[in-house]
């Protein structure tokens, strides 16, 4: 009875405190549980949105690109360019290369020497030379024709009809019968395809006026022999009965 | 009999001056709190209400945006193989421009009847020299001055003639070494 009495007057002696304290303790409970949800959302909208706006862009962007680009023609596009500079060292091109020029220009390619090292290119250790803007490969000719010819041959090499050779030393010797010997110490290139297309919202790059101009040269240039495999809808099925 | 008085009221203790102070801020603080709580939380709400849905509609443009891109992945690898290409080949042909193959009609262009090139040698740089057979005097001279007026053309430069000799025949023999010049603007 006695300690119910001082509960009583204890209570009624802190009432306002008391009752203050607990109206702070459910404010606060409150804050955690409603306002700073609310808060946190906010936050998330306030940063993200700008971010999304500037992802939305890029990814429209790169949406209007790559909904104007044909498959079909990029893909004969790309298979005229993988054959100037490959993605591998592709030493089969280049004798086909030297073919051609043999009988587009009249020069008889007398020896070729190709400083092919390491033959395979993807598991072979790749380190591009400094200053180069593509892995290299040596390679040295004797070329024997009229200068004329010779010229044509030099020119040829890179006017983008085959694989692209440039020339760093030439040497000229006239023979006895007029023709002229020519030794050739040049480069072809290889660069291998990238594995990765990077992120969705990667931005494209712009295929430039210069760049639309090689494609045109190459297209006026070179004939694709090699015809993309095309795959019939439907397969037709032989008889059931072999006999019939 | 003597009379027992009993004092019903309660003593009055004096608060503490920290008590007294708690009660007096402690409601006003409690009624701060509840307004400050209120008025956020009423801004709060509005501001979801008012971005939320934009943000949803944003995020599910990003979303369906992504999903045609990836539909065309295929493209884009063989775009971007492409594009790879094109800018090695640009960059190939941009730093080797046809100084090799440009020098020969400059050179064999002036040649005559009575001029035979025995060897020449070019490199990327432009850097040339040659040995020639002049049959006769004349043929010489008319060679000499047509390198000259390459020389003021600006189309070689340095030009160094060594070793001339004349043969028993009449012939002149003798090595030039020049640098050619060419913008590759020029170059086609």
């Amino acid at each position: 009875m006695k300690n119910r009495l001082k509960i009583k007057s204890f209570i009624l002696k802190y009432e306002s405190v008391l009752s203050s304290f607990v109206v702070v303790l459910f404010i606060l409970i409150l804050t955690v549980k409603l306002l700073l949800p609310n808060f946190l959302r906010i936050t998330t909208i306030f940063t993200e949105r700008k971010e999304l706006t500037t992802k939305l862009v890029q990814l429209k962007k790169k949406e209007a690109l790559l909904t104007l680009q044909n498959r079909d023609v990029l893909a004969e596009d790309f298979a005229r360019l993988n054959m100037i500079v490959p993605a591998s060292k592709d030493y089969v091109l280049l004798f086909s290369t030297l073919d051609q020029l043999q009988q587009s220009t009249g020069v008889f390619v007398t020896r070729s020497d190709f400083q092919l090292g390491v033959v395979s290119t993807s598991s072979a250790l790749l380190k591009k030379p400094v200053g180069e803007p593509s892995f290299l490969l040596p390679i040295n000719l004797e070329v024997t024709g009229d200068i004329g010819q010779i010229e044509i041959f030099l020119r040829s090499l890179t006017n983008l009809s085959g694989r692209m050779i440039t020339v760093n030393h030439l040497q000229l010797t006239m023979l006895d019968d007029g023709s002229v010997r020519s030794s050739i110490d040049g480069n072809a290139y290889f660069n291998p395809l990238p594995k990765t297309i990077g992120k969705i919202d990667s931005p494209l790059p712009q295929i430039k006026h210069e760049y639309r101009q090689i494609i045109e040269r190459v297209s006026q240039n070179m004939v694709l022999d090699r015809q993309p495999p095309e795959f019939p809808s439907q397969v037709p099925v032989g008889n059931d009965n072999l006999f019939f | 009999m003597s009379k027992k008085t009993i004092n019903l009221i309660i003593e009055k203790d004096d608060d503490l001056p920290v008590l007294k102070r708690l009660k007096k801020f402690a409601p006003v603080t409690a009624a701060v709190c509840l307004i400050l709580f209120v008025l956020l939380y009423s801004i709060s709400l509005i501001y979801l209400k008012l971005n939320t849905s934009e943000y949803n509609k944003l995020k599910a443009e990003v979303t369906s945006s992504e999903k045609k891109i990836t539909s065309y992945q295929a493209t884009e690898g063989l775009y971007l193989a492409t594009f790879n290409i094109l800018d090695v080949i640009n960059k190939i042909l941009a730093k080797n421009f046809s100084t090799v193959a440009d020098t020969l009609p400059e050179v064999y262009g002036i040649d005559s009847d009575e001029i035979d090139i025995k060897t020449l040698t070019v490199d990327r740089n432009g850097q040339m020299s040659f040995s020639l057979t002049a049959y006769s005097l004349t043929a010489l001279e008319v060679f000499v001055g047509e390198l000259l007026n390459k020389q003021i053309d600006a189309v070689f430069s340095d030009i160094k003639a060594q070793g001339i000799l004349r043969d028993k025949d009449g012939s002149y023999t003798m090595t030039i070494s020049l640098k050619y010049r060419k913008s590759p603007a020029a170059t086609s």
